[in-house]
């Protein structure tokens, strides 16, 4: 009668896995890693989506609701090349101006003058609204500096400002019907 | 079997962020647009009570009467990208005479304006209105 075949190593006890075992996990394990690579890029990618829509969700309607409201409350308006030509008084224009001269008329008769203007000193695009006062001096604040570029125009009666945006956006907000 | 479990839970996982993301995105469509007609209507709005009169209700007004108003193409602006978004625009108005035996015999004139816009599939309609009188 024939004996079974004896083990080389007969005190060792099989407690691994096998070579296929191994490759078989270390695939699955492969494709999880690449799986989480993709959602964290597509997660990515809608974020910056996002972050380029924001001009229009956010900053546009900000800008247009104070516009809006500093506009209708004007009694007249003049459209300026830019903010030191409105200071010196230079002739007024229709359409593509970067500066408007606006009047109000006050509850003591008097007119109180204000002035919206592009700025793009320092690298970075404003739009500013300036006080100005009796002395000649003026004080200032920013209403937005998410612009990339802004013009004004009187056309029709009515005044328009035309905001550009970072990402090629452009939204045009008006008033001034008084 | 763990491993199996891990890659099926990633897969649930990204499709439930990818379905907010989405819808995320979709939102700030809907979002963008309103903002864009928003803006279009202050353009409507400040027209419709600058305009004179005299012209107001002229045989070639801007706000015609119901039986001749007409649609026009007007451009709301421009999308992130660059990409122009166009509307269509509807003007007219409602007269409503005044009467001779009051004493004011005001001539009354509603001047509206209707923009239709797509968002997607959808078709959106958005007006503003505006009393005139005389």
């Amino acid at each position: 009668m024939k004996s079974p075949p004896q083990q080389a190593f007969p005190d060792r006890v099989a407690t691994g896995f096998t070579l296929l075992e191994l490759s078989t996990a270390i695939s699955l394990m492969l494709v999880l890693a690449t799986a989480l690579v993709v959602i964290m890029q597509q997660h990515l990618t809608f974020m910056e989506m996002a972050q380029r829509q924001k001009f229009l969700t956010n900053d546009a309607p900000q800008i247009g609701s104070l516009l809006g409201r500093i506009f209708n409350q004007a009694d007249h308006y003049f459209v300026y090349a830019s903010h030191d030509s409105a200071i010196a008084g230079d002739a007024p224009m229709l359409s593509g101006g970067k500066a408007v001269r606006l009047f109000f008329y006050a509850t003591d008769q008097t007119t109180k003058e204000r002035l919206i203007a592009v700025d793009s000193s320092g690298g970075t695009t404003r739009l500013k609204f300036y006080t100005l006062h009796l002395d000649g001096s003026e004080t200032s604040w920013v209403v937005s500096d998410k612009i990339t570029d802004a013009t004004f125009s009187a056309s029709e009666g009515i005044l328009a400002a035309t905001l550009q945006g970072p990402n090629g956006e452009e939204i045009t907000y008006s008033g001034g019907a008084r | 079997m763990e491993v199996s479990l891990a890659l099926g839970l990633a897969v649930i996982v990204a499709l439930i962020i990818m379905r907010a993301s989405l819808l995320a995105i979709s939102g700030n469509q809907w979002t963008m647009m309103q903002t864009l007609t928003d803006a279009y209507m202050t353009r409507e709005t400040a027209l419709s009570n600058r305009t004179p009169l005299a012209d107001v209700i002229a045989d070639s007004s801007p706000w015609p009467d119901w039986a001749s108003r007409s649609e026009q193409n007007v451009t709301l602006g421009k999308m992130p990208g660059g990409r122009v978004v166009q509307a269509s625009l509807t003007r007219f108005r409602i007269n409503i005479p005044g009467d001779p035996d009051s004493e004011a015999n005001l001539n009354v004139f509603r001047l509206y304006s209707v923009l239709k816009y797509q968002i997607g599939e959808k078709e959106y309609v958005k007006s503003r209105s505006t009393l005139r009188m005389q």
